[in-house]
């Protein structure tokens, strides 16, 4: 826990934050160099198949999200530390993007491919389920009067989800496939060119990145919010046992400064 | 809400994490329902695991097994047989597709993807009509999950 | 262990016998769910082999829209003049106040499905006769699944000042309850006993799955 706690502080300080920022910038701009102009196009889907590089990471990325809900929320659940819903809900509004950008590039990639926008397949029908109870949950977010009300209901929703996805994949399976077998990760040498393969890891690579610094920033913005309300309501002592330094809480945009204005108040 | 001072006991933000407190042990209640939780979710996986899907029904199951009847909705997977493929003045796609025993004349009315020619594997959404062709509204290519940059030189293929 | 079954008979009786009384849910979930059945018959024509085919999906979209309404009133009654909030003092009667709830909702919407079951039949042609037994025993674990996950988060529609919107959260989860139970029931009415009764078994661990989950969970909707 300590770790963790130490590895969020250090994201969290504004010169970690650019360096992460520079660093998904140039992953980006070198996915979107070698996806667009140094690899091949596939031999029998031509050009489209680059589109690969983003779907793929995309659909990396919210799985990756929602994994990381539903993981905060049983920590919230088990702990009560507010922070944990924090990253909770961060997450989700990461992985809500991310899912509806895999959902809308595939359908992209599937007309010309597939021949059809969108096809009753397991993991496609998995996938907007999937969007559909995240979206779900920050609605509920929306609804809850109280911000440990909030916390509460939205970490039970994460948890049931979580329990939801793999039913809802299974049941589905049992419908007919169409999507290909896994490329990457089955057993056996992947059935893709090696510069093909290092793209797309690239790609994987920096929209990693992306989500790092995109929840640095998004609990940064949290941590601002909460102060600003005035309501930091860890089940522990509040402020005793958290590692959470009153003074520099670092300020980056408009909404952040005077948020941090406010929360100057209890330091 | 008088529910908040029952589940939670005041005064406790500075002590350790508070217990709920319910006659079954809490952690035994958990350690029950987790397990009720991931038997079922085992039961589903070796369920999904041991039962065969067909995804689609191929050329001998329905000359041969008789599987579809005669304007039953189904779906027919196979290879399009080179030479087959023909457009006729309706702009209906004729074509035939073969699972390498059967075939079966197929007469595809729907939009054609970029993908499709002889020698891909296709599904179609349809129905067997009385003419004995499968008539098709729908037509999705199966990709086979290859990515290939384009050999230079030579037509050979690895994987 | 001795307080949860007493909490749960408790509650489940008193909400029976509420709706014995009272029908409140029969004089407006019942009606709303043919409401939906004759609405969804004008949509799709008077094409009497669809409507065969489509039925038994119709049924089950019928029951889970008016299931929605029925977890709703299910707690609405109890907010209205503060019971819940007694109902759940009692220590460690939160789990059993769930499952309680959930076996009342459970009974009322397997009643309701069988008679718009019946009322589909009539209508649509589905032909219910062949294997009534395992027809009632899909619905009864079809029923199940989705009271597990209503009576869950119907909770949520009271708790607060503005009302949480049910269907959003309750349709995602209960899709695979949904499509389990309309295999199912297609299956036993068009003749194909075994297939049904794999789909039962499959609804039953999900049906376990989510009343386990909900039983641990609904406590942490009452903390604020």
């Amino acid at each position: 826990m300590n770790i963790l706690d130490g590895a969020m502080v250090a994201m969290g300080t504004r010169r970690a934050q650019r360096v992460l920022a520079l660093a998904t910038l140039a992953a980006l701009a070198a996915t979107a160099v070698a996806g667009l102009y140094v690899v091949p196009p596939d031999v029998e889907q031509g050009d489209v198949q680059r589109l690969m590089y983003v779907h793929v990471p995309a659909a990396w990325l919210a799985f990756l999200s929602f994994g990381v809900v539903s993981l905060a929320s049983l920590a919230y659940l088990r702990t009560g530390r507010i922070r944990w819903d924090r990253v909770a809900v961060a997450s989700a509004e990461i992985g809500v993007l991310f899912c509806t950008l895999t959902i809308v590039l595939g359908s992209l990639w599937g007309r010309p491919v597939w021949g059809a926008w969108w096809t009753w397949d397991p993991r496609l029908t998995t996938t907007v389920v999937l969007l559909l109870v995240y979206v779900a949950y920050l609605s509920l977010r929306r609804v809850a009067d109280s911000a440990a009300r909030r916390a509460q209901w939205s970490a039970v929703v994460g948890v049931v989800g979580f329990v939801d996805v793999p039913i809802v994949h299974m049941s589905v399976v049992w419908w007919r496939s169409l999507h290909q077998e896994a490329t990457v990760l089955r057993p056996g040498a992947p059935t893709m060119d090696t510069s093909m393969l290092a793209t797309l890891l690239l790609g994987v690579l920096a929209f990693s990145l992306a989500y790092t610094y995109l929840m640095t920033v998004r609990l940064r913005v949290g941590r601002l919010e909460d102060h600003a309300a005035g309501t930091v309501m860890s089940r522990p002592a509040p402020r005793a046992g958290v590692p959470r330094r009153p003074g520099p809480v670092v300020v980056g945009g408009t909404v952040a400064r005077t948020a941090g204005r406010a929360g100057g108040l209890d330091a | 809400m008088t529910a908040s001072t029952v589940t939670r006991p005041v005064g406790s933000a500075t002590g350790p994490a508070p217990r709920r407190t319910s006659s079954p042990s809490p952690r035994l209640r958990l350690l029950v329902c987790a397990a009720v939780v991931v038997a079922a979710l085992a039961w589903i996986a070796v369920r999904g695991l041991t039962s065969s899907f067909v995804y689609y029904l191929t050329p001998s199951d329905i000359v041969v097994a008789h599987k579809a009847d005669v304007g039953q909705r189904v779906r027919l997977g196979g290879l399009v047989v080179a030479g087959s493929v023909s457009r006729v003045h309706d702009g209906a796609l004729r074509f035939t597709v073969t699972d390498g025993r059967r075939s079966m004349r197929v007469v595809s009315t729907g939009s054609v993807p970029e993908l499709f020619r002889a020698g891909q594997g296709v599904v179609l959404e349809g129905a067997l009509r009385a003419d004995h062709r499968f008539h098709a509204d729908t037509l999705l290519v199966k990709h086979d999950g290859q990515y290939r940059a384009p050999d230079l030189g030579s037509s050979a293929q690895e994987g | 262990m001795s307080v949860v079954p007493a909490v749960m008979s408790a509650v489940a009786a008193k909400d029976l016998r509420m709706e014995a009384r009272g029908r409140h849910a029969a004089s407006s979930v019942m009606p709303f769910a043919v409401t939906m059945l004759l609405a969804f018959g004008f949509a799709l024509g008077p094409d009497r082999p669809l409507l065969a085919q489509t039925a038994a999906g119709l049924l089950w979209l019928s029951a889970t829209f008016a299931a929605v309404d029925l977890f709703h009133r299910a707690y609405r009654t109890e907010s209205d003049d503060g019971a819940l909030g007694g109902l759940l003092l009692a220590p460690g009667a939160a789990g059993g106040v769930y499952l309680g709830k959930a076996a009342a909702a459970a009974v009322q919407l397997w009643l309701l499905v069988v008679a718009t079951g019946l009322l589909v039949a009539l209508l649509f042609g589905l032909p219910v006769t062949h294997h009534p037994l395992l027809l009632l025993m899909v619905a009864a674990a079809g029923v199940v699944g989705l009271s597990a996950i209503g009576s869950l988060f119907g909770l949520l529609t009271v708790l607060g000042r503005r009302q949480a919107a049910l269907p959003v959260l309750v349709l995602p989860l209960v899709s695979p309850v949904l499509i389990a139970a309309i295999r199912a029931t297609q299956a036993a009415v068009s003749g194909d006993p075994g297939q049904a009764a794999g789909w039962l078994s499959v609804l039953a661990a999900f049906d376990a799955a989510f009343l386990a989950l909900g039983y641990l969970v609904y406590g942490h909707l009452l903390e604020d």
